[in-house]
């Protein structure tokens, strides 16, 4: 049954099926085969569940602030101004995509939201600075998975509520983490611009008076992104209710500097509608396939496996950490963590490892899922904001970052420090 | 007995995973207690309803049309598609589980009937899950502390409730109930005694107060047309159990409401995780509030959105059995 | 195959296909697609305005009027339904075009219907057990259980009736396609279905940044 899953799914993508019905009809096909009810019924409760699930509420204000930013000309100032101030640097602007992700992710609990509002501001700076489209493409899709681990983070909480976890000492926990994650991105694109030059962008030449002169194009996007970071620490707003405030913040921005007119606001509106109905079409596809496969109790067999070996713990925690890497090529994300973590976590906390580290390291596996192929929603999200080109520019341009992951992963194994450390001071 | 019973494969969606009626009682009835209770003969096999990728007030159609056999589900979670469904799970309707079981039983034909003949569906068990109480930042003295803080509401009758005490409803979608509650985006959050302490609401909350919001009622059921195609015996022999199943979820109701209630505020806690929280009992004169704000804004509430025959009918079993009248304004 | 362009015009914009040399059905499917999608637009905003005053009235005037997030959960999902025919349009749904790119044209004209016809498949179902969701939420006239109480019907049907045009939208390219493909006008074929070929969309880039230029000089000159 497993088998036939992947298969099912490699050869319709491979034939360049969309993914949304790839996904939703791999869904009907297993629903037919191997589900004694009449479950397919259910495919329309679950799309209208999809659409109008509080999780992805968020999505389309991000979307449109970065649509907005883009349309209005503030994006094109913003990069302008980090291009003169990175240039120096082997990547450059690739830097500032892990940064802004980064600072992002301070807003946003979700990735796909991160990729897509950064991409949507980044993308179109690709040709303009001369970058190398694969990787510069590869560090917005993995800048945006920082989305989960910086708080606040969806997947944390969810994490907390399967596993009884305290979710403050989750976001304490994440911080760390987060910041070398983004701190090994950026390292990421060091090396593979310092092995390969051709790969970064045209060094810009500026002079200091330039550099300077340039940051009043941040003042902006940094004061859009202090009033939404700001809701949400003080207490005022929800991360969700703070988007479309941020949102609201762009509005006035640009009508109060003149930038408003009907026909940006209507381009910046389709934007968001092209670049939302895309993803949902997807998410739409992933939540039936994933109800079929938790009704028929795939994730199950292949978890209980995991389960029923019978090896020392160092190897038990390999293989669940290879577990998720595997599945997580194929799966849609909070569904492989609503299905595993109440089966994985009760044998890593047998195991003597510790519930909060495991949840960090759930999230960075996680993490990764979201930029590995074939299904890689960060991957999706990316491609459709491009015009042009094929998939695997952004499959391989995420490649190294994969490597990236996989290195913080394995710094987490051995150094938990890394994540409890904050918790255990902070909290007493 | 065991000999008569005929050998089936059943499927059933259980409780949220992260709810201690899945996790202390149906995974093991349903793995352990069934198989050996019918011999070897019935085999049940269950998932928890988000682990299938549902969100839960869908399970009721899905019971309905077949999609699934058999499933358990807070019936309040189910208000939207008849009221009748919230009518033993009001905010403030009764304080301890054996008054909310009398409640329960003198509507439990009526929501079988309801059930049956509205929803295709078998009713085959009710019981208390939690006690839904107050978690809040502040320090709460008595019912007049809650005026103007805002307390995150998710249903109508707690919504009707919050009113009642002047506080100020908020909507926040669960996923982000513990951060707005840590940073004061919300001042209260309502949710069970035994689920709070669970999700260690205790690290964002100071005051835990016992104000009574319904119970979490949870229902099992089975799709009709599933349930008469049973042979007779094994009907007898699977409402037995769901009615074993009913009552050990009453006990570990209160038993849990109390546990988790001691171990949030730290007092003889057994378990290794302790809060510091403080807990502020109902007062006399609290629970002579609670009672006039019940009369005057849960259950007009109610008795609107349930309409005249409905709420005649709700006097005459609930309302008898409580001394209560809904009556709509 | 003679394509004439109008640079800055919305039509070229994010890949939308040239409509100049379709009929008069593919130019009203194309135009009720957009229109569907600027309305979903207006509608997210409309919903970051409404939040945006929750929010101020909460903190400022300690004021509760509770269901914009519920209301923007409906907004989304309506959404979620009326983008897909835009989207289609403009050829944004996801494809895998490892494989397909390195194909020969035919097989990619067969697999460009084969793509039509699975989207049409899918959302098709949902269209139809959607409409069972539908039904039975003003049978049994369904709320929501929230403090709002909202009517499920009315968000649900609006959500359906995007799916129907979708589907509507999908079978009448998916005819065109194959009136042109029985006529041998491969190329004609190719402009309606096929995956967005990357000479099409350099093009569309140099204008998309020509018109934002124009745009951003126009703004500061207004300014
Ligand atoms: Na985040
Ligand atoms: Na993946």
């Amino acid at each position: 049954m497993i088998a036939n899953v992947a298969l099912g799914l490699l050869v319709l993508l491979a034939l360049s099926i969309p993914v949304a019905a790839v996904l939703g009809l791999l869904g009907v096909a297993l629903a037919e085969a191997y589900s004694p009810f009449p479950i397919l019924q259910g495919i329309g409760q679950i799309a209208w569940n999809a659409g109008n699930d509080p999780l992805l509420v968020s999505i389309p204000f991000f979307v449109l602030l970065g649509e907005l930013l883009l349309r209005s000309g503030i994006g094109e100032g913003m990069y302008g101004a980090m291009a003169k101030w990175l240039s120096w640097l082997p990547g450059g602007l690739m830097h500032s995509n892990i940064g802004t992700s980064a600072a992002f992710s301070a807003t946003s609990g979700s990735s796909v939201a991160t990729a897509a509002t950064v991409g949507t501001v980044a993308i179109p700076q690709i040709r303009k600075y001369g970058y190398n489209e694969k990787l510069f493409l590869g560090s917005i899709a993995a800048g945006g998975t920082l989305g989960i681990l910086i708080p606040p983070s969806i997947n944390l909480v969810i994490y907390g509520a399967l596993t009884n976890s305290s979710i403050p000492a989750l976001y304490l926990a994440a911080l760390l983490p987060g910041i070398l994650l983004a701190a090994m991105f950026s390292l990421t694109i060091l090396i593979v611009c310092a092995v390969k030059p051709s790969l970064g962008g045209e060094r810009l030449h500026a002079t200091w008076r330039e550099r300077f002169a340039a940051l009043k194009d941040l003042i902006f996007p940094l004061g859009i992104f202090l009033l939404v970071v700001g809701f949400i620490y003080a207490g005022l707003a929800t991360p969700t209710e703070a988007a479309a405030l941020g949102v609201t913040g762009a509005m006035l921005v640009i009508a109060l500097t003149g930038r408003l007119s009907w026909a940006m606001l209507k381009q910046a509106l389709m934007g968001t509608i092209l670049t939302t109905g895309m993803m949902l079409a997807i998410i739409i596809g992933a939540y039936f396939l994933n109800f079929i496969m938790g009704s028929i109790g795939v994730t199950r067999a292949v978890a209980s496996f995991v389960q029923n070996m019978d090896v020392a713990p160092e190897v038990m925690l390999l293989f669940i950490i290879l577990f998720y890497l595997v599945v997580g090529l194929f799966m849609e994300t909070l569904s492989l963590m609503v299905a595993s973590v109440p089966i994985v976590t009760p044998i890593v906390i047998a195991l003597g490892y510790d519930p909060i580290w495991f949840g960090i390291l759930v999230v960075l596996l996680i993490e990764t899922a979201l930029i590995t192929p074939p299904v890689g929603l960060n991957l999706f999200v990316v491609q459709g904001l491009r015009k042009s080109g094929p998939m695997s520019d952004v499959i391989i341009g995420a490649l190294p970052f994969v490597a990236a992951l996989l290195a913080v992963i394995g710094l987490m194994v051995a150094f938990p420090d890394l994540a409890l450390f904050l918790p255990r001071v902070l909290s007493g | 007995q065991d000999a008569a019973l005929p050998e089936l494969q059943l499927r059933a969606i259980g409780a949220n995973s992260t709810f201690n009626l899945w996790t202390d009682l149906e995974q093991d009835w349903y793995a352990k207690q069934i198989p050996e209770a019918s011999g070897g003969q019935i085999a049940i096999e269950a998932l928890p309803h988000d682990v299938a990728g549902l969100k839960g007030p869908e399970i009721l159609s899905f019971l309905q049309n077949g999609a699934i056999q058999f499933a358990s589900q807070a019936i309040s979670y189910m208000a939207g598609d008849d009221p009748r469904f919230e009518a033993v799970d009001l905010a403030g309707l009764t304080l301890d589980v054996p008054t909310a079981m009398r409640a329960i039983d003198a509507y439990r034909p009526v929501l079988e009937r309801v059930m049956a003949e509205r929803f295709n569906v078998k009713l085959l068990g009710l019981a208390p899950m939690s006690a839904q109480v107050f978690w809040c930042r502040d320090q709460i003295n008595d019912i007049d502390s809650l005026k103007g803080k805002k307390i995150r509401v998710f249903n109508a009758s707690l919504t009707d409730l919050v009113n009642g005490v002047q506080g100020s409803s908020v909507t926040i979608p669960f996923v982000e109930a513990v951060p707005a509650l840590q940073r004061g985006v919300a001042d209260c959050g309502v949710t069970g005694a035994i689920s709070g302490y669970r999700a260690k609401w205790y690290d964002v909350t100071k005051t835990l107060y016992p104000l009574n919001s319904g119970w979490s009622t949870m229902f099992w059921g089975a799709n009709l047309d599933a349930w008469n195609a049973l042979p007779p015996e094994a009907q007898t022999f699977l409402q037995d159990q769901y009615r074993q199943m009913e009552t050990r979820l009453a006990e570990m109701a209160a038993a849990g409401d109390e546990q988790a209630m001691r171990c949030a505020t730290g007092q003889n806690c057994t378990d290794s995780h302790t809060g510091r929280m403080t807990l502020t009992p109902l007062s006399e004169a609290d629970n002579q509030r609670r009672l006039d704000i019940l009369q005057n804004h849960v259950l007009p509430g109610w008795a609107k959105r349930c309409g005249k025959d409905c709420t005649d009918e709700w006097n005459a079993t609930v309302g008898r059995e409580l001394g209560l009248t809904a009556e709509a304004r | 195959m003679e394509r004439h362009r109008r640079p800055g015009t919305g039509a070229h914009r994010r890949g939308q296909v040239n409509m100049d040399n379709h009929s008069p059905l593919m130019r009203l499917c194309s135009k009720a697609g957009d229109a569907a999608a600027l309305a979903c637009g207006l509608l997210i905003l409309a919903a970051s305005v409404v939040i945006t005053l929750e929010i101020m009235a909460r903190n400022l005037f300690g004021m509760s009027f509770n269901g914009a997030d519920e209301l923007s959960g409906y907004a989304l999902a309506i959404t979620s339904t009326w983008a897909l025919s835009a989207t289609l349009l403009a050829r944004r749904h996801i494809r895998i075009d490892s494989l397909y790119a390195i194909l020969p044209r035919p097989v990619q004209l067969a697999l460009d219907v084969l793509s039509i016809v699975a989207m049409l498949a899918f959302f098709g179902l949902v269209l139809r057990y959607g409409w069972v969701m539908v039904d039975r939420s003003l049978t049994i006239n369904a709320k929501s259980m929230t403090p709002l109480g909202t009517p499920l019907a009315i968000p649900q049907i609006l959500w359906l009736a995007g799916l129907a045009l979708f589907c509507l939208i999908a079978a009448i390219l998916l005819c065109k396609a194959l009136g042109r493909l029985l006529r041998r006008d491969w190329n004609g074929a190719r402009q309606l279905i096929s995956n967005r070929s990357t000479l099409e969309e350099v093009h569309e880039e140099l204008e998309d940044a020509a018109s934002r230029d124009g745009q951003a000089r126009q703004a500061k000159e207004s300014s």
